[in-house]
Order: C-alpha cells, then sequence, then structure tokens
C-alpha cells in the first residue's frame, strides 16, 4: 500500500517533506494509539457491567477524552494521504494548465484553513478553562483536550510544504483493493 | 446567504475537499451575519463536531470491517451462498447479492463490501459465462445495501448531525427497507437469469447450505451482538460497537487463524484515514450548520417546497429527485452532511416524520453510489471487471429501476419504516 506523498524537488522542500512525512507518521501513531485505549476503555467498562451489572462511571468520561484528538489529527493524517473527497469534475475537462492553477487555488484555501485552525485555535486553547470530572479524585483540564485544535492547524501548515500533491487524491478504490488482497479473505 | 453560496460554488469547482468547502462556506456566512469576529467561531464547532460521544463508535465500526475483510470472512459467506442457491439458475448473480446482505449486516460501507466481495466474486462470474459488466453492475449495486442495512457509519454520522433523532431508532427504521431492496435486486437477478439464460452454480441443498454456515457463524454474530446489545439495553452504540471490535479481533485470530498482528495493524492504520475523512465532514458540518441555523435557509427552504405544492407526496417527490440529482454529483456522506442541515428541518417543519425522511434521504442519497458521474462503487466495480464505466452503468440500468421503486414504496408508506421501530418501542 503506496501511502507516501512524492518529495518535492528542492533541496530544502525535501527535507521539509520528509519532517511533514514524519510528523504524518507521529500524527498517525497517536491516533492508533488514543483508538486502542478509547476501545480498552470501553471495552473494560462494556466487559464490567456483563459481570458486575453495575457501571464503571469512569470509563465514559475517560473514553471520550479521546476522540477530539482522533478526530482533529486524523483530519490532518487524511490531508496528507490524500483521502479527503473532493469534485473533480472541472479539473478534468481543463486544459492542465489551467486546472493547476486551480488546484494552487484549492491549495491557498487548505493554507487559510490551517492557518485560521491554529490562530483561532490557539485563542479557545487559551480560553478553555473547564475541568473534565473523570472521577471524584481525577479531573482533567479542558486545555488537554483542546488543544487537538491548534496542533492540527499547526500540522497542517507543514503539510503544505508537500504542495498540491495533498490535494490529489489517492486511488482510494485500488488501496482499498490491496487492503482486501493482503488478507487471505 | 449569497456570500456563502457563492463561497460555496467557487470552491466546489475548483475543486477543494468537499468538507473545506463546507467550512468556508459557512464562515462566509458567519462573517456575512456578524463580521470577521465571527471567524472564531471555527475551533469551537470543530472542536464540537468531532467531540460526541457517538462518535465513538465511527472508527470501531470502520476497524471491526477492516478487520472482518482480512479475517477470511468473504470466501466463508460466498461458500454459504453458493450452497443455499447453487442450483438456481443465475446462481452466482444471485449470491452476489445475498453475500452483500450478510456483508451490510457486518461492516455497513458499500465501498468496502464492492471490493471485498467483488474482487472474489467478478472473476468467478467471469468464468461461468456472465458478461463483465452485469458482473459488475450486480456487485456494485448489491453494495448499496450496506449503508442501509445496520449497523451503518451514515446513520452514526445521520443521527450526529440532527441530534433529534437517535442512532437507534435508525438502525431499527433501515432494516425493513434494506431487505426490500435485496428482494427488488434478486426480483431482477432472477428476471434477468431467465431471460438471458444465465447458467447454474452446481452443488447446493440443506445439508451443504448448513456445512458451509457452520464456518460463517462467528462472523454473523457481529450484528447480532451490535443489535441484541443495544436493543435490549444492555449496551450503549459505542459499547457494542467496541465490543464487536475486540470479539472479531479474537474470531479472527483464535477461530479463523487467518488474522495476525500485522493485520490488526494494517486495519487500524486504515480506520485513521477513513475516520479522517469522516470526521473532517463532521466538523465542517457543524461550522455550516451554525450558519444554516441563523440564516433561515431553512424556513425558506420549508417556504419554497410548500410554494410547489401542498400536497405532501409531491413535496417528498421532489425532494426525492433533488436528493437523486444531489447524490449524481457528491458521494452518500458528504451530500448528507450538506443537505441534512437544511433539508431535514425544512421537511420537518412540512409535517413529515423525521424517521421516515431520514430513511428516505439515506436511500435516495446511497442510489448516488452507482449513479453517474460520480458513481464510487460503480467506478470501482467496472475497474475490478475491467470494463469501462458508460458499459457498466448501461448494465446496471435494471437495477437503478427496482431502486427508483424501493424509494417509491419507502416514500408511499411511512409505515413500512415506522413499523418496526415503532414495534420495539
Amino acid at each position: 500500500m503506496n501511502t507516501t506523498v512524492a518529495e518535492p524537488r528542492w533541496p530544502i522542500a525535501t527535507a521539509l517533506g520528509r519532517f511533514s512525512a514524519r510528523l504524518n507518521r507521529v500524527a498517525l501513531m497517536l491516533c492508533v494509539a488514543c483508538v486502542l485505549a478509547m476501545l480498552s476503555i470501553s471495552f473494560i467498562g462494556f466487559f464490567y457491567m456483563i459481570v458486575t451489572g453495575e457501571a464503571l462511571s469512569w470509563t465514559y468520561s475517560l473514553a471520550r477524552l479521546f476522540i477530539p484528538w482522533i478526530g482533529m489529527l486524523s483530519i490532518t493524517v487524511a490531508f496528507h494521504e490524500g483521502e479527503h473527497v473532493a469534485m473533480q469534475l472541472l479539473a478534468r475537462v481543463l486544459p492542465p494548465r489551467l486546472a493547476l492553477l486551480l488546484r494552487y487555488a484549492a491549495l491557498f484555501a487548505v493554507a487559510v484553513f490551517a492557518a485560521l485552525l491554529l490562530w483561532y485555535g490557539w485563542q479557545f486553547f487559551g480560553y478553555t478553562t473547564q475541568y473534565y470530572m473523570v472521577s471524584d479524585q481525577i479531573q482533567i483540564h479542558g486545555r488537554w483536550v483542546a488543544a487537538c485544535v491548534p496542533v492540527s492547524g499547526a500540522i497542517l501548515l507543514v503539510h503544505l510544504v508537500n504542495g498540491t500533491r495533498i490535494l490529489e487524491p489517492q486511488d482510494a478504490r485500488l488501496r482499498a483493493a490491496d487492503t482486501v488482497a493482503a488478507g487471505p479473505g | 446567504m449569497a456570500a456563502a453560496l457563492a463561497v460555496f460554488l467557487i470552491l466546489l469547482l475548483i475543486g477543494a475537499p468537499i468538507a473545506l468547502v463546507m467550512v468556508f462556506s459557512g464562515l462566509a456566512g458567519a462573517v456575512s451575519l456578524g463580521g470577521v469576529a465571527f471567524l472564531e467561531i471555527l475551533p469551537d464547532r470543530m472542536f464540537s463536531g468531532v467531540s460526541g460521544f457517538l462518535l465513538m463508535a465511527v472508527p470501531y465500526f470502520i476497524f471491526t470491517a477492516e478487520l472482518m475483510n482480512r479475517a477470511g470472512l468473504t470466501q466463508r459467506l460466498i461458500d454459504f451462498n453458493n450452497a443455499l442457491l447453487g442450483r438456481v439458475r443465475g446462481a452466482l448473480s444471485h449470491v452476489n447479492i445475498t453475500t452483500s446482505l450478510f456483508f451490510a449486516g457486518l461492516t455497513g460501507a458499500a465501498i468496502t463490501d464492492t471490493v471485498a466481495v467483488g474482487k472474489l466474486m467478478i472473476p468467478a462470474m467471469k468464468k461461468e459465462g456472465y458478461p463483465a459488466d452485469y458482473s459488475a453492475a450486480v456487485t456494485a449495486c448489491s453494495s448499496v445495501v450496506g449503508p442501509i442495512i445496520p449497523p451503518s457509519v451514515v446513520m452514526v454520522v445521520y443521527a450526529t448531525i440532527l441530534q433529534d433523532i437517535s442512532v437507534i431508532s435508525l438502525f431499527v427504521a433501515g432494516l425493513v427497507p434494506g431487505l426490500l431492496l435485496v428482494a427488488a435486486l434478486l426480483l431482477v437477478s432472477g428476471w434477468l437469469a431467465w431471460r438471458r439464460n444465465y447458467p447454474v452454480h452446481g452443488d447446493g441443498g440443506v445439508m451443504l447450505a448448513l456445512r458451509a454456515f457452520l464456518p460463517t457463524l462467528p462472523a454473523l454474530l457481529v450484528p447480532v451482538i451490535i443489535l441484541g446489545g443495544i436493543l435490549s439495553g444492555l449496551s450503549t452504540v459505542t459499547e457494542a460497537s467496541a465490543f464487536a471490535a475486540v470479539y472479531t479481533i479474537a474470531v479472527g485470530m483464535f477461530v479463523y487463524k487467518h488474522l495476525t498482528f500485522r493485520m490488526i495493524w494494517s486495519a487500524l492504520l486504515t480506520t485513521v484515514r477513513l475516520s479522517g475523512v469522516v470526521f473532517f465532514l463532521l466538523g465542517a458540518s457543524t461550522v455550516l450548520g451554525w450558519f444554516v441555523t441563523r440564516s433561515g435557509i431553512t424556513r425558506e427552504a420549508a417556504d419554497l417546497i410548500a410554494g410547489f405544492s401542498t400536497d405532501p407526496l409531491v413535496q417528498l417527490f421532489m425532494v426525492n429527485a433533488l436528493l437523486l440529482l444531489v447524490g449524481t454529483a457528491v458521494d452518500v456522506l458528504p451530500a448528507l452532511v450538506i443537505v441534512a442541515p437544511v433539508l431535514v428541518p425544512a421537511m420537518v417543519q412540512l409535517g413529515f416524520d423525521p424517521l421516515h425522511f431520514a430513511m428516505v434521504m439515506i436511500l435516495a442519497l446511497n442510489v448516488g453510489n452507482i449513479t453517474p458521474p460520480v458513481g464510487m462503487t460503480l467506478m470501482t466495480a467496472a475497474q475490478i471487471a475491467n470494463v469501462s464505466y458508460e458499459s457498466a452503468i448501461r448494465a446496471s440500468l435494471p437495477f437503478y429501476l427496482s431502486f427508483l421503486a424501493v424509494i417509491a414504496i419507502v416514500s408511499l408508506w411511512p409505515s413500512v419504516v415506522l413499523w418496526l421501530p415503532g414495534l420495539l418501542q
């Protein structure tokens, strides 16, 4: 399964491209860790209730702390790997130069989005004052969770070094086919 | 309103990701309402859009589906269905459809079904003399059942956007329309098999079916666990989906003995990538939704629909036509998050039942999976069958008609949707 975005041409861009790829790998690993943590907590809660008939109140409060991180970070991962759905009808019928121009315009929109996410996300992070009550003893400051917004904005800004390649849809169908082919089914 | 619409159209046409289109049209609308200061809704809306407790089920469902794909379930399902229907004329065509029915209960994603079933069924069908375009068509069209029969990521997303409807009601409401779709597909498949003299497959019968059923049983328990757990009140949707994921790992590793740690890891990576697409659409829909609720578009949409006709049936069929049109250009999930915040409140204002309209909308948008120009599942199936997209479209026409018939039935008789949820209440 080919998931890497091709390296840019210039040496500095190549270095930045490598940094973007590494950052994406870190984001991917973090997301996987969050999914596994959330899954374990949900399963423990369910299993405990089946066995004892009583609910573990902290499982709900703790598991839900992971979902904003998974949500925001996975958006950057999907960007890096060209997974996001776009309408390419016009780009397909236009001459290549004009189509490239449109891709640059779309890339500019991504850049603005990333910058807004970072700028306003940082303010959002600063304004967050509430605590998540996991249990009577354990309280987690909302900033630990709210931080996912500016962090995702920053990561997305870094991914811009890959240029319009982050807007080129990977062939999801063939990728899915590879995925299935990887299994024994 | 004009600014939001202009931004929406421009960004859509230049090929920006659809979620980004929604974010910026929502922001343009917000700025037109309250100036640049309103840009600060972005982080708050994005955050709340990806934070719902119910959304924990999204990666769990995707993970379970990915695990099932890798655990070797597809071939077992096909074997079982072959044993059931092998002696019937056009057997493989019917098997393709019934396998999708079982698959729908496990994965709930049309594209996953097309790839998993198509990779095995299309070559087998071609080998038995079925035309390649027909093999592609039946594979893609039967996959449409995936998001209708629970569990379904589309339904989880719907319940998250429209918070006044429960995902449990949606799951239950999807059962009868889903089975109706399968029946309609089998009817068309049977008629075509008789007309075109498609071959029988060979062996079949009760004993063979029973023997083939046993290996599929552990996997087929997944939807039973999810739906049983939820409907019995024993678990929430998220708990049931978490249990299903863990159960699938256990079945894949210890019963089927196919699933390796490497495959589980690969399933996790795919889960994150696919979740990113869903979460971006959800976050973006809350940004756009913020503007939609304040702009009065919903009321205007309701007035517009009522202006065309006061007859509820005409109104519903007009909206159906619009949904089918939207489905031709945009994929199911983005189409849903774009139109649902506007259309659903408008239709509820006009007196339609929210659950009934939800199912009509999900059905109509799902047909978009197989309609040109952006029929993703049909494109995929055509690619697997190695035929042109155009010939696959032509071969799909009889199935389109059956889908339209089911949408008409579900629209005309709300009890088709509401009967089962009412019974369970």
